[in-house]
């Protein structure tokens, strides 16, 4: 098992975590009928900013036009607003827990620079599926698994097979 | 007052960001404490050598589970207003594949980096580059991806429709899944890739 650092307070038990989480995820189903969302806030912050930067050319881009040409500001959504909270929560479970130091987490027989080459792809490739798949782990695979939907399961069953047969040519990076 | 509230306009538009925020902020804060800003402890569960991910997924999923079933149950939640994505199988199958292989190539999925990113981790900064730079040759892509990836939108479909049982008994079957889960989890934690995890402690 992986635990936090001498330095920092130890990691929550994952079932009370994930106990917390559930009841988060019921809490907005019951409130609002919505879920939870990452890559959703990640895509609008990204449209957002290129359609600042480069307007012509993002609204030539029929997938991102759609984004863009919707009635109400692009980061007026749920997920955007969601994707606030969270940036806070973090920070503030980060600074009770003294995990904020500036570092790079990887395997103990890798470099910094290798990591860094991976964390670049990783998060490619993660952008590419969650797009396909409708969401990620927590837009997709929590949220709609706690509704029983089959989409959530096949994404989630996905998920694991292609990370565990990925990770057997990853083992140099992370074991 | 049937849920859920705010699509049944008994919250405001107001209201909904202060839930949204409130949502986020507890979320974030649970992704941190339990360690889910830590690449090396996320992609581990690809490993057997932490288990971590695994358990609180389905510990989120079950709880959600119970309490919306039992919500619908008693009449206090319209089981159709909550969100639910549809099936497209070839988009949840690749789509799947390549977030899980994201995963341990990357370290993180999207939300836990966020929660790392705001924690100085440099891993999680750049693999949200790396995301950013996903999502422009995805838009690019997405006329060629639509017509030769994505496969029907079957829409709403549940495990209840695949397996035609009731939504009260699927409930239960997955609940047992999920607590058999925990009981082999518990038991074969650092034991898959057990050689090569005993040469780097040794």
């Amino acid at each position: 098992m992986i635990a936090a650092s001498i330095k920092e307070r130890p990691y929550m038990n994952p079932y009370l975590g994930g106990f917390g989480i559930g009841l988060i995820l019921f809490t907005i189903f019951l409130f609002v009928g919505k879920g939870l969302g990452a890559s959703g806030s990640l895509t609008r912050l990204f449209v957002f900013g290129m359609g600042e930067i480069a307007p012509t050319f993002t609204n030539s881009i029929g997938y991102f036009q759609k984004y863009l040409g919707s009635e109400t500001h692009i980061l007026y959504h749920w997920l955007f607003f969601m994707f606030i909270g969270t940036l806070g929560g973090s920070l503030i479970a980060g600074l009770r827990g003294r995990r904020t130091k500036m570092e790079i987490y990887k395997g103990p027989n890798t470099t910094n620079r290798r990591r860094i080459i991976t964390a670049v792809i990783g998060g490619a490739l993660a952008a590419i599926g969650a797009r396909l798949a409708g969401g990620c782990t927590s837009g997709l695979a929590l949220t709609g698994a706690s509704v029983l939907g089959l989409a959530a399961w096949v994404f989630f069953l996905s998920v694991f097979a292609a990370g565990l047969l990925v990770a057997f040519f990853m083992r140099r990076e992370w074991l | 007052m049937l849920a859920p509230y705010y699509k049944l306009g008994f919250i405001n538009e107001f209201g909904m960001i202060a839930i949204a925020l409130l949502a986020g902020l507890a979320f974030g804060y649970i992704l941190v404490a339990v360690g889910m800003l830590n690449g090396r402890k996320i992609s581990a569960v690809f490993y057997g050598e932490d288990w971590s991910v695994m358990k609180i997924m389905f510990s989120a999923v079950v709880t959600t589970m119970v309490l919306t079933f039992s919500a619908y149950y008693f009449g206090l939640i319209d089981i159709n207003l909550v969100q639910m994505a549809n099936v497209n199988l070839s988009g949840q199958i690749v789509g799947g594949a390549l977030i899980g292989a994201g995963m341990v190539v990357g370290g993180y999925c999207p939300g836990t980096s966020i929660a790392a990113s705001m924690n100085r981790k440099i891993d999680a900064w750049v693999y949200i580059g790396g995301f950013m730079v996903g999502i422009f040759v995805y838009g690019v892509a997405y006329p060629f991806i639509s017509q030769n990836i994505l496969s029907a939108n079957l829409g709403k479909l549940t495990l209840s429709d695949v397996f035609g049982l009731s939504y009260g008994t699927m409930t239960l079957i997955i609940v047992g899944i999920a607590l058999t889960t925990f009981l082999l989890l518990e038991k074969t934690e650092g034991k898959l890739y057990a050689r090569i995890t005993a040469k780097t402690k040794a």
